[in-house]
């Protein structure tokens, strides 16, 4: 029965890191993707919103029989507060969403060149010049 | 950025073969994950009725509000 219990949340937490690499690679790719792709020209910020979403909807579909689909510290930190989530299963969540985030980064950058992984979100590139 | 490798005419990276090599991976991953879900009997379906919990076995299942049988006095 405690076998069961801790491979059952490693499976989620195991979960909650490949959705966060899945996530921050193709939602932050995609940014970084479209300004790329438009040089001067600028993207529409409902770009942005629609990969985001889309990432977001097909990994909460993914692994939200698995662990809930949190993708998110807070939201796993306010299910802990609120008695909704253990305190242990949540120390795991966070720990494999912070994990995979940098991990997506990392692959990220392994893919792109240095210039394109600077670019900033784009939208203020005046005001917030990532990378200079 | 790295060439994609779908426009081969802008040539074929490293890079361009690791996003392939992502987004492959994440097909596979949301297709099983959904399979296996959508594998998985209903919870609150019929067919479903017969997949309790092992820790929920032994127990008698909890019925409905609706389907408690009256007593009426006479």
């Amino acid at each position: 029965m405690q076998t069961d219990r801790i491979k059952q949340e490693a499976r989620a937490a195991l979960a909650e890191f490949l959705a966060c690499v899945f996530f921050v690679f193709f939602g932050a790719g995609s940014v970084v993707g479209a300004i790329s792709a438009t040089s001067d020209a600028g993207v529409e910020p409902v770009n942005y919103a629609l990969s985001f979403g889309f990432s977001i909807t097909i990994l909460a579909f993914s692994i939200g029989d698995l662990s809930g689909a949190h993708i998110n510290p807070a939201v796993t930190l306010s299910l802990a507060v609120s008695g909704n989530l253990t305190p242990t299963r949540a120390f795991m969540y966070i720990a494999s969403q912070i994990t995979g985030g940098i991990v997506g980064g990392g692959f990220l950058f392994m893919c792109v060149d240095d210039d394109s992984y600077h670019s900033g979100i784009g939208l203020a590139n005046d005001i917030t010049p990532a990378g200079e | 950025m790295h060439n994609l490798s779908l426009n081969p005419s802008r040539g074929v990276t490293a890079g361009g073969f690791f996003l392939e090599f992502m987004g492959t991976l994440l097909l596979i991953f949301v297709v099983f994950n959904v399979a296996v879900w959508a594998g998985k009997p209903l919870e609150n379906d019929i067919a479903g009725s017969q997949s309790r919990p092992k820790s929920l076995q032994h127990t008698q299942p909890r019925l409905t509000t609706w389907a408690q049988p009256r007593l009426t006095l006479v």
